[in-house]
């Protein structure tokens, strides 16, 4: 087995296989990651494929000390960004679109239903929904934090802010998922 | 007092770190010690265990198998894409910058003899062709339609090494399927499934593509094959592909309509010896369809897998 920088370097002199082996090391963590934060299987997959492919180009200049993992974090993480900017100038202008929103948020709930057979119960289709709400980079750190299990530290790194900011980021957005999860629940 | 109050600050600020598993092991220790003999940061440090556990709900998202390898196909076709257009742009850069202006012109006229030769080439090949006892070429230009002729003389004529495969776009349209190969040639091969010119291409990229993207894209037009060649590279792409998800793609064309024997008989290997146990149930449930007994020889294969089948299996053997 390879160590991860031996790849990295056999990867940067053009050695496909090494790259195709480090890239299914990482994907499908961060084929999750976009799945989440973008919602949507298609936008996932282009912003999958595009962050690989700006990983491709710019491998010559990644700083082998740091981490690979990071580092590709980071590229999708803002890959994922610009297409959700994309994606609310388009929202903003429709209202029709907010309704689809509402749909897709209903059908992934259904979805989850016919997979896993569990009971889908309203706390959890609230708190799906109070998390789509969510500014992007409280999606992102309520994500790596609670799902991919991530130190503060290393959520820090990826999305480029400082540790203190990220802790902000969670806290706000657990407060605001708790708020209307007590809301209903007094209803 | 003030001490006091951002003392339980920075209290508050451990106990967050200590529920979201932040703090070294002896920090967490002590911290758990200094809140326990507070009542109101005990309260606090229970409420965000709370506020915890509402995140554990949040049912995040994952990527299954397939949408996943179809991620990757996709994304290695265009790396290679990316690769070979990118070549010819760093040739170009390193030939104008040591030549410049010059030599720009020298470019152009090699251009025009390049099309010039390969235009003659393409010409005379066609010639060629026609002195052959065959009477319609499998690549025709675009919108000429192939008709059908006796599979076997077309074997040795169809020389797929000649073009790129990696770029072939398979689509359908009703009972036509079209397979056109990269668009520097313009070749196009044309006709319903069953028309032997089709059957021998699509036979021929089953058996020699390695690419999985290109495998899944040609079998998605596929109906149930009704050509036995194309069959049993089909089986074999179901049983022998290292691609969980082109293995998934061949069962379910080849499962499509009625199943023949040679299929009946490669189901219960894939049942034997495939790695993707949902693969095999599914297997295992079309099998139930055709041949009961032999899917009753076959359940104690699955039933590692499957709850239901450990059962079946256990009722077989009584």
């Amino acid at each position: 087995m390879l160590s991860e920088q031996l790849l990295i370097e056999k990867a940067i002199k053009g050695d496909e296989r090494s790259f195709e082996i480090l890239i299914k090391s990482i994907d499908r963590k961060i084929l999750n990651l976009l799945l989440n934060i973008l919602k949507d299987e298609d936008e996932a997959m282009d912003a999958y494929q595009e962050t690989f492919i700006k990983v491709h180009k710019n491998l010559s200049k990644f700083n082998l000390e740091s981490s690979f993992f990071t580092w590709v974090y980071r590229i999708a993480v803002n890959t994922a960004y610009s297409d959700f900017k994309k994606k609310q100038k388009v929202q903003s202008r429709t209202a029709e679109f907010d309704v689809r929103e509402n749909e897709s948020l209903l059908n992934i709930a259904d979805n989850h239903d016919g997979i896993d057979g569990e009971v889908y119960d309203r706390k959890q289709r609230i708190i799906e929904s109070e998390i789509e709400k969510l500014s992007y980079q409280q999606k992102s750190v309520v994500y790596l934090k609670s799902y991919e299990g991530k130190k503060f530290r290393e959520i820090a790194e990826i999305l480029s802010i400082n540790v203190g900011t990220a802790k902000k980021y969670f806290h706000r957005a657990v407060q605001n998922i708790k708020k209307k999860v007590y809301e209903t629940e007094e209803v | 007092m003030n001490m006091e109050h951002s003392n339980k600050d920075s209290i508050r600020d451990a106990i967050f770190d200590l529920v979201y598993d932040e703090l070294p092991h002896e920090k967490a220790l002590e911290t758990i010690d200094l809140i326990r003999e507070d009542k109101e940061l005990w309260s606090y440090y229970q409420q965000m265990k709370k506020d915890k556990e509402l995140l554990d709900k949040a049912g995040f998202k994952e990527a299954d198998g397939f949408i996943l390898e179809n991620a990757r196909g996709k994304l290695f076709d265009k790396l290679a894409s990316e690769k070979k257009s990118g070549k010819i742009i760093d040739f170009t850069n390193v030939v104008k910058q040591k030549y410049e202006k010059g030599f720009i012109a020298i470019l152009k006229y090699a251009a025009v003899i390049a099309v010039t030769i390969f235009a003659s080439q393409a010409y005379f090949t066609k010639d060629l062709k026609t002195t052959l006892p065959i009477q319609n070429s499998p690549f025709v230009e675009e919108q000429d339609q192939i008709n059908p002729v006796a599979y076997d003389r077309y074997e040795n004529t169809l020389d797929l090494d000649r073009y790129n495969l990696s770029d072939v776009n398979v689509t359908r349209q009703g009972e036509e399927v079209t397979l056109e190969f990269d668009v520097s040639t313009r070749k196009i091969v044309k006709g319903k499934q069953d028309d032997p010119n089709i059957v021998y291409t699509l036979d021929q990229i089953m058996r020699d593509q390695n690419n999985p993207a290109i495998k899944l894209r040609t079998m998605k037009v596929l109906d149930e094959p009704r050509d036995a060649k194309l069959q049993n590279s089909l089986i074999s792409v179901m049983l022998n592909d290292d691609n969980p998800a082109v293995r998934r793609k061949a069962f379910k064309v080849l499962t499509k309509g009625a199943i023949t024997e040679d299929v009946k008989n490669s189901l219960m290997k894939l049942i034997k010896n495939d790695k993707d146990s949902n693969l095999k149930i599914e297997a295992l449930e079309i099998l139930e369809n055709y041949d009961k007994s032999l899917a009753k020889s076959a359940v104690s294969d699955v039933s590692k897998d499957s709850e239901l089948y450990e059962f079946k299996s256990i009722l077989n053997d009584k």
